[in-house]
């Protein structure tokens, strides 16, 4: 049976260590534990390692490759972790001369070419991989008897040094033709806290500063309920009482009612006993509905709020009304539903003036409804519509350096706003943000 | 001190604040001087210690001496370190985030 790796490059900075925190929830990415359950269901053997939890070292990682003999190695790159990714690729090549090397997610996806010219990487995977790198193992297997390289959808590569673009592959309409994930591919021994599920791809939204779209396309696909179901119960009797909460990561959970209504549904009939959060956008919540997802377990909702100032959101066509997202903050909060809430600085259209009522938008929600906050800065990530249409924004970049394009350091700055005025208003808010009381005292409840 | 080390930051929360760097750490804050401060802000996780003495040392090298740079440099970057405000990795380290433990 032929082997892939696929591979999760640990975190790049200090700063996000916390995200990847085994106490609060191990979960290797989703991305390629998703990759690795497909190609095991067609026949391939995934060796699926997500280097945030596993943190060997790359002597150790090089054994290993050694030891299975994977005839690909698939590295799921993010636009920070693209240099490392590289250097990684070229300790590997270096190790084992003969390995094939692929890149897929969200940085290979937005910036294709710059991967492929790399020496290092034979292959580049756009937009959604399971199709793809199936049919790449099928070639790699076969010698490309049985597919060519040319015939796959989604992929770039290299023949006799000269770089192959293939047209892009058709998104997966029907969601629930995937399998559910297979949580034995990482080490099962190690979940409890919480875990994430995802139930759709894409996003209704069309924020200008988000890059869902460049990725997912402009269609929202989702999971029907009893996929959905399925999956939560599945993991209830796995893993029984070690979960505390299961957590919904896409980006708007909520954003079809009818789905939602039948999966609320489901669980009352079934009587699910089991935590989830989810995130989800102000505009697609009402009363009942919170009412309705309180009873069913849901113990924290996500929403993305982004600033302060209703008309840094109107020209953001973020499609919210700050009075309304008041509205809602104050039913979830009633509902004992604990409100996480987003936000962002240094948008283009954003002023030293805006982004202070941010800031005290940011100290009044965390007073009233101890909510908790997040705040990061906004990034223009190359290959999105903001990055395309920086100037004309009026943005600039102060630094070329892809690993400082991790949301955690201010990066822009306009004729309105400085990097130092960025750091003022974050500095302020520091004292509001991740607030974790509220939520693990609801979680015992 | 190893120059070809890469200071990196490990907080988020600082501000500048008539000219002082001001760090919000989970220490408490911390106000730099002057001299300090303009260290504190040549660090970009991308810089090594040989690269950030280099630039110091064109903008001020009329009233100071490479030595005495490399000095400062050394005493600011360690006394970083020692209130845990930085970590110091290789440019070629792929095995820092073991350091996270």
């Amino acid at each position: 049976m032929s082997k892939v790796m696929l591979l999760h490059l640990p975190i790049l900075n200090y700063i996000q260590k916390d995200f990847v925190d085994e106490e609060s929830g191990y979960n290797p990415s989703l991305g390629i534990m998703a990759l690795g359950t497909y190609l095991e269901l067609n026949g391939y053997k995934p060796i699926v390692i997500d280097m945030c939890y596993d943190r060997m070292k790359v002597s150790e990682l090089i054994d290993r490759i050694k030891l299975e003999k994977p005839i690909l190695i698939g590295l799921s790159v993010y636009t920070e972790n693209f240099y490392q990714a590289l250097k990684l690729s070229r300790i590997i090549k270096k190790e084992v001369p003969d390995i094939k090397i692929v890149f897929g997610g969200p940085h290979p996806t937005l910036q294709p070419n710059e991967c492929i010219e790399n020496e290092e990487v034979d292959f580049v995977i756009m937009k959604e991989g399971e199709s793809t790198i199936l049919e790449l193992m099928e070639a790699l297997g076969s010698g490309e008897k049985t597919i060519r390289y040319e015939q796959i959808p989604g992929l770039l590569f290299k023949r006799e040094n000269v770089v192959v673009k293939n047209v892009l592959r058709k998104h997966i309409l029907d969601l629930n033709l995937l399998p559910i994930i297979k949580r034995e591919l990482a080490d099962i021994h190690r979940y409890g806290g919480f875990v994430n599920i995802s139930t759709s791809r894409g996003c209704p939204g069309r924020c200008i500063y988000c890059s869902a779209t460049s990725l997912s396309g402009a269609t929202y696909r989702t999971r029907n309920e009893y996929s959905i179901f399925m999956e939560m119960l599945l993991l209830k009797i796995m893993f029984g009482n070690k979960i505390l909460k299961i957590y919904i990561v896409d980006d708007t959970f909520t954003a079809i009612p009818n789905r939602i209504t039948k999966f609320l549904d489901l669980i009352f009939y079934y009587d699910l006993e089991v935590h989830w959060q989810c995130e989800s956008r102000i505009d697609v919540m009402d009363e009942e509905l919170l009412y309705r997802m309180h009873k069913a377990g849901c113990i924290a909702i996500q929403y993305g709020i982004e600033s302060g100032s209703q008309e840094v959101l109107n020209k953001l066509k973020k499609g919210i009304d700050l009075e309304q997202a008041k509205k809602i903050i104050e039913i979830t909060h009633k509902n004992r539903i604990v409100t996480c809430l987003s936000f962002m600085l240094g948008h283009y259209c954003d002023t030293k003036e805006t982004m202070w009522q941010t800031a005290y938008f940011i100290q009044e929600l965390f007073h009233k409804y101890r909510a908790e906050l997040a705040v990061s800065f906004n990034t223009p990530f190359p290959g999105t519509w903001q990055f395309i249409h920086r100037d004309k924004l009026g943005m600039r970049l102060v630094t070329n350096s892809y690993n400082r394009y991790s949301l955690l350091e201010p990066i822009v700055e306009t004729d309105n706003f400085t990097i130092e005025d960025q750091r003022e208003v974050f500095f302020f808010c520091k004292k509001f943000i991740g607030y974790h009381e509220s939520l693990s005292k609801l979680g015992e409840e | 001190m190893d120059m070809s080390k890469i200071p990196i930051l490990k907080t988020i929360a600082w501000k500048v604040s008539d000219g002082y760097v001001v760090i919000d750490s989970y220490k408490g804050q911390l106000m730099l001087n002057e001299t300090s401060s303009l260290i504190w802000k040549e660090i970009d996780g991308n810089k090594t210690i040989a690269k950030i003495i280099e630039e110091l040392y064109e903008k001020y090298k009329d009233n100071n001496n490479k030595d005495y740079i490399e000095e400062i440099v050394y005493d600011a970057i360690n006394e970083f370190e020692g209130y845990d405000l930085v970590m110091l990795n290789l440019e070629d380290d792929m095995d820092g985030w073991l350091q996270y433990e």
